[in-house]
């Protein structure tokens, strides 16, 4: 996309409107998935998203390179959305997306699929933050274990360790669903 | 669910977390958020008073700035306190040490919200 990295973040910096549209453009899809998973609330994701991104291209100055940028804005994605849970003090609950019309043949299929999806969604609910984060995030496609661990501040084998035990309290909690 | 078998129960889980909900961005919300960036370089973050102030304390090396200090200090304090007074009361010194740093780091910290706010 952009042949020299670093002067692509200096115009994002400088506020450039071309180089900071990119920027939200490459990664712009998955920091609101992170925080769609945070808050489990769809409705406040662009505030908090636009609040992610100013802070990045306020902050882009003092980015050293150290971690890989897709860490290091999922991490800064992560932690407003962690303060705004916070915040509101609500237990997020992961709403039921509406699926295309299904095909006729298919229906109790559909219906069979969207009771378990309403059911785990329920469980994650409940998980301790802990586990419900690495889990939720472990879930999202091009996001490894080693970003996560950076966005929660964890060792690795410590998140591999979350999503196990997140695993296994959440079949806990769906065998004792009649 | 308590029918089912551990491993047709894991393979539901799986697929479950595979189909969680992701956020799409609306089609203009880049252009969006970029024309908030360029809104956002252009208001100052830190006035540039401050950022001056700020350069010249980075600019001075620590040793510099200690020594700046202690002149500073036994200068103003020869000025205020004769020293047979330091010599008789010791303690004045340190009490006369700690309500200035006091009234210092409350007068800075004014200046600075005011400034900044």
């Amino acid at each position: 996309m952009n042949a020299d990295p670093q002067q692509w973040l200096r115009r994002c910096a400088a506020g450039e409107p071309v180089a900071c549209r990119q920027l939200v453009e490459q990664y712009g899809r998955m920091a609101g998935t992170i925080i769609l998973r945070t808050i489990g609330r769809r409705d406040l994701v662009e505030d908090l998203l636009q609040e992610t991104f100013l802070r990045v291209f306020r902050s882009l100055p003092d980015f050293e390179g150290r971690a890989k940028l897709s860490t290091w804005i999922c991490t800064i994605a992560q932690r407003v959305a962690v303060d705004e849970l916070r915040r509101s003090q609500r237990a997020p609950i992961l709403v039921h997306e509406e699926h295309d019309a299904a095909d006729p043949a298919n229906i109790e299929q559909e219906a069979d699929r969207d009771a378990t999806d309403e059911m785990v969604r329920a469980a994650l609910s409940g998980l301790p933050e802990k586990y419900r984060l690495p889990l939720v995030y472990a879930a999202i496609d091009g996001l490894d274990y080693a970003t996560i661990a950076t966005m929660l501040g964890i060792p690795v084998g410590t998140v591999k360790t979350n999503v196990f035990r997140g695993k296994q309290m959440l079949r806990e909690r769906l065998e004792a669903t009649p | 669910m308590s029918d089912l078998q551990p491993d047709q129960l894991d393979k539901r889980i799986d697929s479950s977390l595979g189909r969680l909900p992701q956020w799409q961005p609306p089609a203009d919300f880049a252009s969006r958020l970029a024309a908030a960036a360029a809104r956002q370089s252009l208001q100052p973050v830190v006035p540039a008073a401050l950022v001056q102030a700020g350069n010249l304390l980075q600019q001075l090396s620590d040793a510099a700035l200690m020594v700046t200090a202690a002149f500073f200090v036994a200068g103003l304090m020869a000025w205020v306190v004769p020293w047979t007074t330091v010599m008789q009361f010791p303690n004045l010194v340190s009490w006369a040490g700690g309500i200035a740093l006091g009234i210092t780091g409350l007068w800075l910290t004014r200046r600075t919200l005011t400034q900044v706010y």
